[in-house]
């Protein structure tokens, strides 16, 4: 439930990026413009991604890192340093796995087209 | 006319028709020059202003370019070199090689189909031999291990202060491997399509010498397999174009240094590492406020394509 209206930050995102789209397919359209509005494409789909599904993602990975630094409350941050300073070593199977979800997660939203 | 051109006209002694710009490496302003009997030459300079820290001098550039031409690798032949105030800054002019640079179109043209075929192999013989140059003459050139490199980069990394325990998962597994020593080489350092000139039938000329230092032949083999220069070609290892084994069979038709797979992964990891921390340093140049660039904004979000590669090759060694 939102308390903003219709169209939804989805929508308005989508509206937006079938514009750019149907101007620059045109012929008439500048190819280094063009370049760079796909460029600007890419962007916005990414957000729209992220609008999408961020907020659920997020939640699921705060949940498995959680479990994996068997604390509370998970962070990017914490990961990093227990790394660096080699309290999880780089062949546990299990940050592997993790960090492997992580990026999965992540190359979805970023570049869903990357396998 | 502008001074630039003035002082190219009197050191050449001809008349220019045109000097076109170039996009090029990061730390040179390239221009292509089209003299008036229509004749093509490329000057490469550094304006005094924009020194960067990454890149060698060019005057550096052009004496590298010169040593391996004379041991007969593929490089684009001097002209001359200059050396001069702010106005024109420092730099080199060269041959202009006929060709084509652009990743994308040496691998979908028709045209370059049989090319194709053999470059896996060419570029292989060709970089042996820019490996066999003696380095008497290149004294300049930092000398850079491994560690130094893994050093450096987790340095710029630790800089943005953002945290991507991917790349602390790498970094430390780099630090884990036993690299095998082959002996100093003169290193490209930037050893990927984008930086060969390709006509219809061979590899014509590798350019941009800028990231060239002394280190480890593997560096600039694995930089080649990186899979962010494969343009959607992912199963063909070498640049989106051909098997390994063929550039491997080139390199050692040309070479006393046998090549083992399992460095080659190595510095593989290392170069889609080292992609990784750019892509960041990129991103980080317009996140500070440096530069105001939508394209620098949305390649901080490509970081993630290298982090996919690392992890397939960790978890699952797949250097595919």
């Amino acid at each position: 439930m939102s308390v903003f209206d219709r169209p939804t930050s989805k929508e308005l995102l989508e509206a937006v990026i079938d514009f750019i789209d149907a101007e620059i397919k045109s012929d008439s359209y500048p190819a280094n413009k063009k370049f760079k509005f796909q460029i600007v494409l890419n962007v916005l789909n990414i957000v729209k991604r992220e609008v999408e599904t961020g907020k659920e993602v997020n939640e699921k990975l705060t949940k498995s890192g959680s479990k994996l630094l068997n604390e509370e409350n998970f962070s990017i941050e914490k990961l990093s340093e227990k790394i660096r300073n080699k309290e999880l070593d780089y062949e546990n199977q299990s940050l592997i796995d993790f960090l492997y979800d992580l990026t999965e997660e992540k190359i979805k939203i970023d570049n869903p087209k990357y396998k | 006319m502008s001074d630039f051109q003035e002082f190219l006209e009197n050191s050449l002694q001809q008349k220019i028709k045109q000097l076109i710009p170039l996009t090029g490496g990061a730390s040179a302003d390239i221009n292509r020059i089209v003299l008036a009997n229509e004749d093509e030459l490329i000057v490469r300079r550094t304006l005094s202003q924009e020194k960067s820290v990454m890149a060698i001098p060019k005057i550096l550039e052009a004496k590298i370019q010169k040593v391996v031409k004379k041991n007969g690798a593929p490089v684009p032949a001097i002209i001359f070199e200059f050396s001069e105030g702010e106005e024109i800054g420092e730099g080199y002019v060269m041959e202009a090689i006929p060709g084509e640079t652009i990743p994308r179109k040496i691998l979908r043209d028709k045209k370059f189909a049989s090319a194709r075929e053999k470059l896996p192999f060419e570029i292989g013989k060709s970089l042996a031999k820019i490996h066999q140059t003696q380095l008497d003459d290149l004294k300049a050139l930092d000398q850079v291990t491994f560690s130094d490199s893994l050093g450096k980069l987790f340095q710029v990394y630790l800089s943005f202060n953002q945290p991507q325990p991917v790349f602390d998962l790498a970094f430390k597994w780099l630090e884990a491997q036993k690299l095998t020593e082959y002996g100093d080489v003169l290193v490209h350092g930037d050893f990927r399509f984008g930086n060969f000139i390709i006509s219809e039938e061979n590899l014509e000329s590798i350019i941009d010498w800028e990231l060239a230092h002394i280190g480890n032949p593997m560096e600039d083999l694995g930089w080649l397999c990186v899979r962010s220069w494969r343009f959607g070609n992912v199963e063909k290892r070498v640049g989106g174009l051909g098997d390994i084994k063929d550039l491997i069979a080139g390199y050692e038709s040309n070479s006393d240094i046998k090549i083992d797979e399992s460095q080659l992964d190595i510095w593989q990891l290392y170069g889609s590492l080292r992609w990784g921390v750019i892509c960041m340093m990129q991103t980080f140049a317009h996140l500070s406020g440096m530069v105001n660039s939508v394209e620098k904004a949305a390649i901080g979000r490509r970081v993630s394509e290298t982090e996919f590669d690392l992890m397939n090759m960790i978890k699952h060694k797949n250097f595919l």
